[in-house]
């Protein structure tokens, strides 16, 4: 059996999802575990990518030599490679996916839905625990109403009239992961005058006071077999949400820049980083975390804020577990059990004995 | 009777040339006449590469390929056969010298194109090479087989295009039903240069506010437009922008029957392809088809032929937006030292900072679009903070020696040589100047001028040259007064450039080719 690794994606982290997943296959395949590559299309194709495949192979789109799939559901469900003239249909012997997909329908619980009902065993977060986490404002109200620290955060709609904290303004589209739709303003005018011309804002748009006192602090939490918290990271530059791999130039020679500039540990006060810590751990249970999960504060010296969740943070975080070090291999083993040990979902019928329909009558009747 | 061991021998000589000269053919985009082309470039006698400026040795008036072509008609014409097809296995395995079979910068991709090309053509020689076995002097064909190869692959693509018509129009078909469905506002861009930056600079500047796709690389044909829609083109996509290259008239109209574009772009028309399109008259004619089914026209008017066509499309009762860099438009980016000032319908707008490697016309072109889909220029000013230069554009870096490296390998033409060397020149450097280039290509009957003319002008800046590879030494060599550097390929040259320049110098590397060129 293999170990199937799935990321792309029709999302603006599309991008990053192919690193994730190259780094995830390359490293099962290097250390022997045998896995397959299952490349998500921008318009919701699924195909199985060479073992060597590059990431500049899917700058055009799809690679050379990859292989469609469907995915299909019921009880023979999973990804089923198409048959041809020679070849016959076959579905892929796949023991669990890595799910790796960053954002969109990735990461709020689409694809999530769509491996159960196949009847595949995935690593991250469940349907509902994805769903909860890419909703900003569900997030914000779960945090708030279990009385942790978040900035004041509001709804903004064309029918808003006022906000009851002052601006700067940050909006940000009440769906979606990544940087992409959000604008800092000024005042509430410019802020309902840019609900209108910005359309990642059009699908629902959540308000916060802009704090530019505010820096970003990271934590990862591990949830198999037992909750871990990596180290608390500070990344130097703001909306830095994946790691962003530069392909530095061939002809300056030297190293390059490997990756984003970061503080790792972060240098904070035995009281933030307990605080910190004390924080993620409410919110692992909170928010149902399952395989890796990034929190992201907001946070100067004497204050923090709860800020978001990534449900399947770029590179899995494996950059953040340095004390105690976990090898990306380990952190790849300890997911993959969880996958087959610990159920997304949990569908019953009980209940559904069939009184309601005996006693039901004709439908017609109903109708009447 | 051929013997086993010659058999095989032959046929290995010729899979070697097989894979070689498909290779050229796909990278050309399957144009059957490229391979005359190729064959003819990489047959000619070579020049001696040399790292100082003294020590060239003497140009040898031959290559091995001419050499080996005399010695095979010497020894078959008296009847040895045997050392005849000694020579060809040579030539066949190791021929053209330098024509690599594995590829450095594009591989062979073993597309479905390529096989069906490759069997074909296989199944054809072999049949043709077995067929003379019972002649008198069996080997003849089968030698015949190797040395014609390129011409083989040019009868096979030729036969086989109504099947690759059918193929394609496949892709068109579900791209079409694709289009239909997301149903984006499209916007269509074409011109000889600057339609991949135009076409990345728009998205930059709509990203904020709208999801947009544009299609990625120079995808720009219909099999790369197709391909690009069916994988690129997510549902809920609001633009769609749309790369249109040609290389002869009614392509771009095939397009556009399919991608039909509400608003279309043409950013320059120049001596492009001219391998192809013969005259510039011919490239205008085909890039006007773009304008056709479009309500909307964007013209750059820096370009003297495009402003022309503004009058004409106004009265055929289109809406035509100018950009421009140097004179009033509808939208008009000017660069004051390092910031661009932008006006929109004859007013200032307001102010972005310059980005290295932007060329303002292009900008302009991409503000004038983004205006026909009724972003306002507060919108569109706030968007060019969202800029950046396509890869390998003039892209300025310092190495770790201290050395400071321009980047310009991104498909060169003259317009872009011309600002590459502007910008070479205008670095403030204590040492020396150093341009690292192999010349321009696809200018047809110009390509020798023009690449003559750079190098008059690297030579008028005072800097040094350097040439890489063959293909445009002679013009390059004739257009620089003073000696100059070759090396036979980019990695030697950087190689040189590394141990070579220190701290204060400074190094353009002006296009790169792929290494199916010599």
């Amino acid at each position: 059996m293999k170990i199937g690794v799935l990321f792309g994606g029709p999302s603006p982290e599309h991008d990053i999802s192919i690193l994730t997943g190259l780094q995830a296959l390359r490293e099962l395949n290097r250390t022997g575990r045998e896995a397959v590559g299952i490349y998500w299309t921008k318009t919701n194709a699924f195909v199985a990518v060479p073992d060597d495949v590059e990431a500049e192979a899917f700058l055009g789109g799809v690679p050379q030599g990859s292989r469609p799939l469907d995915l299909q559901f019921g009880d023979d469900g999973g990804f089923v490679e198409r048959g041809g003239r020679l070849a016959k249909e076959k579905t892929l012997e796949l023991e669990a996916i890595v799910v790796a997909t960053h954002g969109g329908p990735g990461e709020d619980g689409t694809i999530q839905g769509a491996l159960d009902l196949a009847g595949l065993c995935y690593t991250g977060p469940s349907a509902a625990g994805a769903a909860l986490g890419m909703d900003k404002w569900a997030f914000g109200c779960v945090v708030a109403s279990a009385g942790l620290s978040t900035l004041p955060r509001a709804l903004l709609t064309e029918s808003t009239e006022s906000l009851d904290f002052a601006g700067p303004y940050i909006l940000k589209p009440r769906f979606g992961g990544s940087s992409i739709g959000i604008d800092v303003v000024a005042d509430f005018a410019t802020a309902k005058a840019r609900l209108k011309a910005n359309t990642h804002l059009s699908f629902g748009c959540i308000v916060e006071p802009f704090r530019a006192d505010l820096y970003d602090l990271q934590i990862a939490v591990r949830t198999f077999p037992t909750r871990a918290l990596s180290l608390i990271e500070k990344p130097l530059r703001r909306n830095n949400d994946a790691e962003i791999l530069n392909y530095r130039d061939k002809y300056v020679g030297g190293e390059g820049m490997v990756s984003a500039p970061r503080e790792l540990p972060a240098l904070l006060n035995d009281s933030q980083t307990s605080t910190i810590n004390a924080l993620a751990d409410k919110l692992a249970d909170l928010l149902q975390v399952r395989g890796v999960a990034r929190i992201d504060f907001l946070a100067n010296d004497s204050e923090i804020y709860v800020n978001e969740i990534n449900t399947i943070p770029g590179s899995l975080s494996k950059y953040l577990f340095v004390n105690p070090p976990v090898a990306f291999r380990a952190l790849l083993d300890d997911l993959i059990a969880e996958a087959l040990e610990r159920p997304t979902h949990l569908y019953s019928s009980v209940g559904a004995d069939g009184i309601v329909l005996r006693s039901a009558g004709s439908i017609a009747a109903k109708l009447a | 009777m051929l013997s086993v061991v010659e058999g095989i021998a032959l046929s290995g000589a010729f899979f070697a040339q097989l894979v070689r000269w498909l290779r050229v053919l796909q990278r050309e985009h399957y144009e059957p006449a490229s391979l005359r082309l190729f064959f003819a470039r990489w047959s000619a006698p070579r020049a001696i590469g040399a790292t100082s400026l003294r020590d060239f040795g003497r140009e040898v008036p031959t290559s091995s390929s001419a050499v080996l072509v005399v010695a095979l008609v010497i020894t078959v014409a008296r009847g040895f056969d045997d050392v005849g097809i000694a020579i060809t296995i040579v030539y066949g395995l190791l021929c053209p010298w330098g024509l690599s079979v594995k590829g450095r910068t594009g591989p062979l991709h073993w597309t479905r194109r390529a096989t069906t090309i490759g069997i074909v053509a296989s199944a054809a020689s072999v049949a043709i090479g077995i067929s003379g076995v019972f002649e008198s002097r069996p080997a003849l064909l089968a030698i015949a087989m190797v040395w014609v190869v390129p011409v083989t692959l040019d009868i096979v693509t030729r036969v086989l295009a109504p099947f690759e018509e059918r193929q394609a129009q496949k892709f068109v078909d579900t791209a079409t039903k694709r289009l239909r469905r997301v149903d984006p506002r499209v916007v269509a861009i074409t011109g000889s240069y600057g339609k991949t930056s135009t076409k990345n600079h728009l998205a930059d500047l709509l990203s904020g506010d709208a999801r947009v796709v544009a299609s990625p690389r120079s995808y720009n044909n219909r099999a790369g437009l197709s391909r690009a829609i069916n994988e690129n083109l997510a549902d809920g996509t609001q633009v769609f922008i749309a790369e249109m290259g040609t290389y002869g008239s009614g392509e771009i109209a095939a397009l556009c029957s399919w991608c039909t574009p509400e608003i279309s772009v043409v950013t320059a028309i120049g001596p492009v392809h001219l391998e192809r399109m013969k005259s510039l008259d011919v490239i205008e004619s085909a890039k006007f088809e773009i304008t056709n089914l479009a309500s909307t026209v964007v013209l750059n008017v820096d370009d003297e032929r495009l402003a022309r066509w503004v009058g004409r499309l106004r009265d055929e009762g289109k809406r035509v937006l100018t950009a421009s860099r140097d004179s009033a438009a509808d939208a008009r980016v000017t660069p004051v030292g390092d910031t661009w000032r932008i006006e929109i319908d004859g007013e200032e707008v307001g102010e972005a900072p310059v980005v290295a490697g932007v060329e303002a016309s292009n900008l302009a072109c991409a503000i004038a679009a983004g205006v026909a889909l009724g972003r306002t220029p507060k919108e569109l000013v706030a968007g060019c903070s969202n800029v950046r230069a396509v890869d390998n554009r003039l892209n300025v870096a310092t190495a770790p020696s201290g050395v400071v490296v321009i980047d310009d390998t991104f498909n060169a033409n003259p317009a872009s040589a011309t600002r590459a060397l502007s910008a070479l020149a205008a670095l403030s450097l204590s040492g020396r100047r150093v341009v690292v280039t192999p010349g321009m290509v696809e200018l047809g009957s110009e390509q020798h001028r023009e690449n003559s003319v750079l190098a008059q002008s690297v030579f008028a800046m005072d800097a040094e040259l350097v040439t890489v590879a063959r293909t445009n030494l002679k013009a390059l060599s004739e257009g620089y007064r003073g000696k100059t550097r070759r090396f036979n390929n980019r990695n030697e040259a950087v190689a040189w450039v590394r141990t070579s320049l220190v701290a204060g110098d400074g190094v353009l590397y002006l296009n790169d080719l792929p290494d199916h060129y010599p």
